[in-house]
């Protein structure tokens, strides 16, 4: 009940600001509701009842998004509402715009790593397919990456010689890895750092204007992350690694078709006393959709994740409970306005040892 | 006067009448498009391609000043606009505006429902810039016209 009127509180005081400013506060909220069912018992194996061996309609998050500029600042808000009980500050950044090459943003953001994560965040109804690939789901969806940081972060975009190039640069809490639900979580450590080296990394992505569409972009993150002492309590490995990511990515959209694809890479290096040495592991998606008419958007994905997690190989991924994943999705996706759209998908899906085939529906909404 | 004279002389009039009409004829229903902006704002000339980066939120600041893009409700201005300047939709503009404001931070441009309400919102703010027709943009002292674009009947 206390929890009903938080959110209640919550909800009423995003429209009374967005009703009350008027002046140029931009307030959108997504939201979405799906239907998922698996083929065989192996998906409870693993992911339990959330896995649909029974047939789940699912509650999506609603996600509040607000922005206000007032001469050189902006502030920028997105509160998320997680199965209708949670309420996350996914992103709250103060920014200030010194020119077009260079804009200061402080607060928590999505870590600028790939296409996908700085693109989507939390709107559904602008993504492409009914979820986000396995490896890019968010921290406390049990993701294996640090895709949200509280810093600093600079950016800008220049031309030069025919190319659109956007960059930027930030620093931030290194994440950890914590306990929460008895399961153990990275966090982005919003208020707090628990070692000393700082979280930091770079991208930069160019636009040729001779390939109208084209967008290729590299990144960069380094940390080092530690675990809470409450993660070995779960009988789980006792985590301190230097870590690397890369990712690179490429997107092409012209006129009806769209071809995105990003490949990562997560270097760990042991710094713990049993001395693990450096594991690599890789993840990658590659995504392709056509839109036929005004609103019918056919879409294949294939993604798979190869990590280093069994046992004695990387402590981070291990405690973190990452597997070896593929998915096979071919979808089509129906928008029934630029607003709102119904998707349909089947997947064939690979997940450490089990495999199943999921079916979903979901519809979603942006407003 | 010889005859050959005479007759150069015709055909230079006949060609001036032509030309005349034909120059004439094509400006009837030729409306005009004109890219206004506050008296103060920080530039005196703008390119078409500057105009749909403004649009498009790539463009944010003009030397130190915010630019404050300003969009009409009038369907028809805008559709004009958004088809020659921007070459797209009005739906796919919006669509594209909705996507970048979460993705990016940027506010869209400001709405005003027709030309008057934008000349009043371009001569309080240093910053904004906006479209009208040409001939609404006459006569008035607060703004300032920085493209005029020729986009049919």
């Amino acid at each position: 009940m206390k929890r009903a009127f938080e959110i209640g509180m919550i909800t009423a005081a995003v429209f009374f600001l967005s009703d009350s400013t008027g002046a140029g506060f931009e307030l959108s909220a997504f939201s979405d509701v799906s239907f998922t069912e698996c083929s065989r018992q192996e998906c409870e194996t693993v992911l339990g009842d959330r896995g649909g061996r029974n047939g789940n309609f699912v509650l999506g998050d609603l996600d509040f998004f607000g922005v206000n500029q007032f001469d050189q600042f902006d502030v920028l808000i997105e509160l998320d509402i997680e199965e209708g009980r949670i309420v996350d500050l996914e992103r709250l950044t103060l920014g200030y715009t010194v020119s077009d090459v260079l804009r200061i943003r402080a607060g928590r953001f999505h870590t600028p790593l790939g296409f996908w994560n700085p693109t989507y965040h939390h709107g559904i109804q602008i993504q492409p397919t009914i979820r986000r690939p396995q490896f890019l789901r968010f921290e406390d969806e049990k993701g294996i990456l640090p895709l949200h940081t509280v810093g600093l972060y600079l950016s800008g975009r220049v031309r030069s010689g025919g190319l659109g190039i956007e960059y930027g640069a930030f620093t931030g809490n290194g994440p950890k890895i914590t306990v929460e639900d008895a399961a153990a979580v990275l966090s982005p450590n919003n208020v707090s750092d628990n070692n000393p080296g700082k979280s930091v990394g770079g991208h930069v992505s160019v636009s040729p204007d001779g390939i109208p569409g084209l967008t290729a972009g590299a990144a960069g993150h380094f940390s080092r992350i530690l675990s809470d002492p409450a993660v070995t309590a779960l009988q789980l490995p006792s985590v301190d690694v230097n870590q690397t990511i890369w990712a690179g990515n490429l997107t092409y959209a012209r006129e009806f078709l769209e071809l995105t694809a990003e490949y990562y890479a997560i270097r760990d290096k042991d710094r713990s006393a049993a001395g693990g040495g450096t594991r690599v592991s890789q993840a990658y998606y590659a995504l392709l959709s056509y839109m036929i008419g005004d609103r019918w958007v056919p879409y294949f994905m294939y993604e798979s994740m190869s990590v280093k997690s069994a046992a004695g190989e990387d402590a981070y991924l291990i405690a973190l409970a990452a597997s070896d994943t593929t998915k096979t999705i071919a979808g089509v996706r129906y928008e029934l306005s630029s607003k709102s759209s119904l998707r349909a998908e089947a997947r064939k899906v690979r997940w450490g040892d089990f495999d199943w085939n999921e079916y979903g529906l979901q519809w979603a909404v942006g407003f | 006067m010889g005859s050959d004279q005479r007759k150069d002389r015709m055909r230079f009039l006949c060609a001036a009448v032509i030309a005349g009409f034909l120059t004439t004829s094509a400006g009837v229903g030729a409306k005009e498009l004109v890219i206004i902006a506050n008296k103060a704002y920080p530039a005196d000339r703008i390119t078409r391609e500057v105009v749909k980066e403004i649009y498009l939120g790539e463009r944010t600041m003009e030397k130190s000043v915010r630019i404050l893009p300003v969009d009409q409700v009038d369907p028809v201005v805008k559709k004009r606009f958004v088809e020659v300047m921007i070459g797209t939709s009005i739906q796919k503009y919006e669509a594209y505006w909705f996507r970048k404001t979460f993705r990016d931070g940027v506010v869209p441009p400001v709405l005003r429902e027709s030309s008057p309400e934008v000349i009043q919102f371009l001569e309080r703010e240093v910053g904004a810039i906006g479209y009208v027709w040409g001939d609404e943009a006459l006569k008035k002292s607060g703004i300032k016209m920085l493209l005029s674009i020729e986009v049919g009947d």
